[in-house]
């Protein structure tokens, strides 16, 4: 994804440059001694003459013992993955089995994820803390997975549907992502604590609004229009089969459970059911709106954007 | 960190600011429609200010080019020793003297002249009517320190030459991590002024630290104007009438999760914002966008209706349009372009990129001046930071010091403010292959600009922190 400068790339195999690993040029390197993290104590000399792939590696290297990564690559894990504002003592917990997976491997990643998902922290939050606001990729991808979504073109054109909420995939607006650690969002009850809710970056007056419009597209026509069709669509009729077998219910156990793990409110409940029974008719398209009007009360609620 | 902010007298406006929000604002009534929150935010309007009481309608815009802008190029020496100083400095990132066009800068010493590149001709023709000023040589500074103090590794600013902290020190004086900027800040100064404080500070181009204040939330607007929430606005939804009605009642809801009831907060805002926001927009009628020509790297040639800056500034101006229907007396607004971090292809990159910002100043000026509110609204621009004059072979890399633009009706134009230095590697300024230490602060150039937008030197140093250790800013208005 990165180069910098401008190195030949006319090489065969060298052309799909942004998906390969990275790779020394020599011709773009400098022979001379390299200093890191001069005057610390994981200061690294890299002495004059060595090769460009010898001094990557070097490097690499040198980065990747520094004991600053654990605890800042786990934190961010932890951060999209479980919650976004975690305590010392979770980062603690799971940069220690960063930097050493109990047989004495540094960086195994695997041991990593299952830290931040097995910690107490993320089983049972305390009181008072935070969990994580759903980022829109990740909703949309939920729901794509939730409902069965297919492409017709196979390529799952979402692209343009999330950019007016400010993530389009693989389109960060800048090398640091759609959103930063650190971020506090101002003038709120979190910044009065300092607690960081990163995805909160990309929540404004103008995204909560076009979510809403998405969801409505979500729950009915599908996304990525081409014109003439919608390229993603979910499968709704399973939802629509329930509504004519008068399985109301179980229909809001069915969304609870895929879009909400259990945890949706008594209110909510009952507003899916009052919307759905407000559809006048008994016809099939009269279900399919049942169907479709309790997936966008389900997508559309504030509720549905906690994650925790 | 003990906030620069908490003075006494900013503790007891926020406090004030804070009891007219709780009063609404905060959890509007199940019962009351969403836009009525708004009149929770106008009794914030209690306490005045004496500074944005006097005079007309003020409109500050911060045009902001992400990833720091090489403006060693955008202004150039053309005196003969000053362009063979330039030409020996930055190699095959040289203009070539053909491609510049000279401009009038009395003040920067006897045989000494500069010009910039044919592409940003608009601008060039705004600085010569007087319209558009230069600022020299611009960083953000803790405090005035020369090459001596910054090789002892004394007064230097925290995390120099890094994109996210040094784009958040322009914009905030703080590296990441910042709560609020000085733009934001100047709201939280202005807001009372304003009948919709909402609209104090506005974003066109996502959030950005520049306007987050301490009382002040920014208004993100859409670059096509706010946004309408389809299911909150009709009767029935798939045929049910009940729907839309449950939908706005879990977003006024409050809730137990903070996350939650944030997120519902800013949709409320966005409702509420929304009605009055296209109610006095209707009202407007602002120029188009000319459909003029405009070149475009690695892509077919596009138009400048087409351009998301355009657009910006665009969406922008109808806000300024309508700041009497709104109530407004005091603005801050952001707009922002990317693209600049040019390590590589800069020569093939820059010329369209000028164009593109010189041109949408150009629709920006002249569609005020149709407005006639060319006298009313100053535009700066900003970047992360200035860049090496040195070449990497195919670009430059981060920098510090950069010249920047301030253009308006109101502006001194017609001038370099501050000292351009000599564009030659070795001088008193260079740090190092060409990065510039900055002869004057961020904080001096933000200063004038507040003196401009009616802000007393106390209030500035509300706004500004370290504005103490700084002689007066430049003189740009």
């Amino acid at each position: 994804m990165f180069r910098y400068k401008n190195p030949d790339i006319s090489a065969a195999g060298d052309q799909l440059i942004d998906t390969l690993p990275m790779k020394a040029y020599p011709g773009m390197h400098s022979p001379s001694e390299k200093r890191l993290f001069a005057g610390k104590p994981q200061a690294v000399t890299m002495p004059a003459g060595a090769s460009a792939q010898a001094d990557l590696n070097t490097a690499l290297d040198a980065l990747f013992n520094h004991p600053n990564v654990g605890p800042f690559i786990s934190r961010q894990l932890i951060q999209h993955l479980v919650a976004s504002h975690p305590s010392p003592g979770y980062i603690a917990r799971v940069a220690a089995v960063f930097n050493n997976n109990g047989k004495g491997v540094r960086g195994d990643l695997g041991a990593v994820a299952r830290a931040i998902l097995l910690d107490a922290e993320a089983a049972n939050p305390p009181a008072g803390s935070v969990g994580k606001l759903r980022e829109p990729v990740a909703r949309v991808s939920h729901w794509m997975r939730s409902l069965a979504a297919t492409s017709a073109s196979g390529q799952y054109a979402i692209n343009s549907d999330l950019e007016p909420l400010g993530q389009r995939p693989y389109y960060a607006g800048s090398v640091f992502g759609y959103f930063r650690p650190g971020y506090v969002p101002p003038n709120t009850t979190f910044s009065a604590e300092g607690i960081t809710v990163p995805p909160m970056q990309i929540v404004n007056e103008a995204t909560t609004a076009q979510w809403v419009n998405l969801a409505q597209r979500m729950a009915s026509t599908g996304v990525g229009s081409t014109g003439t069709q919608f390229d993603v669509v979910a499968s709704l009729q399973p939802l629509a089969d329930m509504v004519a077998a008068g399985r109301l219910d179980a229909l809001i156990d069915h969304l609870n459970l895929l879009l909400y793990a259990g945890r949706m409110s008594t209110s909510l409940r009952q507003d899916l059911m009052e919307a759905m029974l407000n559809v006048g008719g008994t016809d099939a398209e009269a279900h399919l709106n049942r169907a479709r009007v309790a997936v966008f009360l389900a997508l559309a609620s504030p509720e549905y954007m906690v994650q925790r | 960190m003990t906030h620069p902010m908490r003075t006494n007298t900013s503790r007891r406006s926020f406090l004030g600011a804070v009891s007219g929000l709780a009063a609404s604002a905060i959890v509007p009534s199940r019962a009351l429609p969403l836009a009525t929150s708004l009149a929770g935010m106008a009794a914030m309007a209690t306490q005045s200010s004496h500074a944005a009481t006097t005079g007309g309608y003020k409109a500050l815009v911060c045009l902001y080019l992400s990833g720091g802008s090489d403006t060693h190029n955008w202004v150039v020496p053309v005196d003969a020793s000053g362009y063979a100083e330039y030409a020996k400095a930055r190699g095959e990132l040289a203009w070539g003297a053909q491609q510049l066009q000279s401009i009038t800068a009395a003040n920067q010493g006897s045989g000494r002249s500069f010009g910039m590149p044919l592409e940003l001709a608009p601008l060039r023709d705004l600085y010569e009517a007087g319209q558009a000023a230069i600022v020299a040589n611009v960083g953000p500074l803790v405090r005035p320190i020369t090459r001596a103090e910054y090789t002892a590794g004394i007064g230097i600013p925290a995390k120099l030459f890094s994109h996210n902290d040094q784009a958040s020190t322009w914009q905030s004086l703080a590296t990441e991590g910042a709560p609020s900027g000085w733009g934001g800040r100047m709201g939280d100064v202005l807001m009372s002024a304003n009948a919709n404080p909402v609209f104090t500070a506005v974003s066109a181009s996502g959030n950005a630290v520049f306007l987050a204040g301490n009382q002040v939330s920014q208004y993100q607007v859409g670059q096509e104007g706010p946004v309408v929430v389809n299911a909150m606005n009709g009767s029935t939804l798939f045929g049910s009438s009940s729907a839309s009605m449950a939908l706005k009642r879990a977003y006024s809801a409050s809730a137990t999760d903070r996350i939650q009831q944030e997120y519902a907060r800013v949709m409320q805002r966005s409702q509420a914002a929304n009605s009055i926001l296209q109610t006095a927009l209707a009202g407007v009628n602002v120029p188009a966008i000319p459909s003029t020509a405009i070149a475009q790297v690695n892509a077919g040639p596009t138009t400048l209706d087409k351009l998301s800056l355009a657009r910006q500034l665009r969406m922008v101006m109808q806000m300024i349009a309508a700041n009497q229907a709104l109530g407004m007396r005091r603005q801050v607004f952001m707009v922002q372009m990317g693209g600049f971090d040019t390590h590589n292809g800069q020569m093939r990159d820059q010329p369209t990129q000028m164009a593109q910002v010189a041109q949408s100043i150009g629709y920006f000026m002249s569609a005020l001046t149709a407005l006639g509110l060319q006298n009313n609204v100053t535009l700066f621009t900003a970047s992360d930071f200035g860049r090496t004059l040195l070449s990497n072979g195919d670009g430059s890399d981060h920098g510090w010091g950069s010249h920047h633009f301030v253009v308006g009706g109101a502006v001194k134009g017609r001038q370099i403010a501050g000292q351009f230095p000599n564009t030659a590697l070795g001088t008193a300024n260079d740090i190092g292959s060409g990065r510039l230490l900055p002869s004057l602060g961020v904080t001096q150039m933000a200063s004038s600009l507040a003196s401009w937008m009616g802000l007393s030197s106390s209030e500035q140093q509300i706004v500004l922190p370290n504005l103490a250790n700084f002689e007066a800013g430049p003189t740009l208005f």
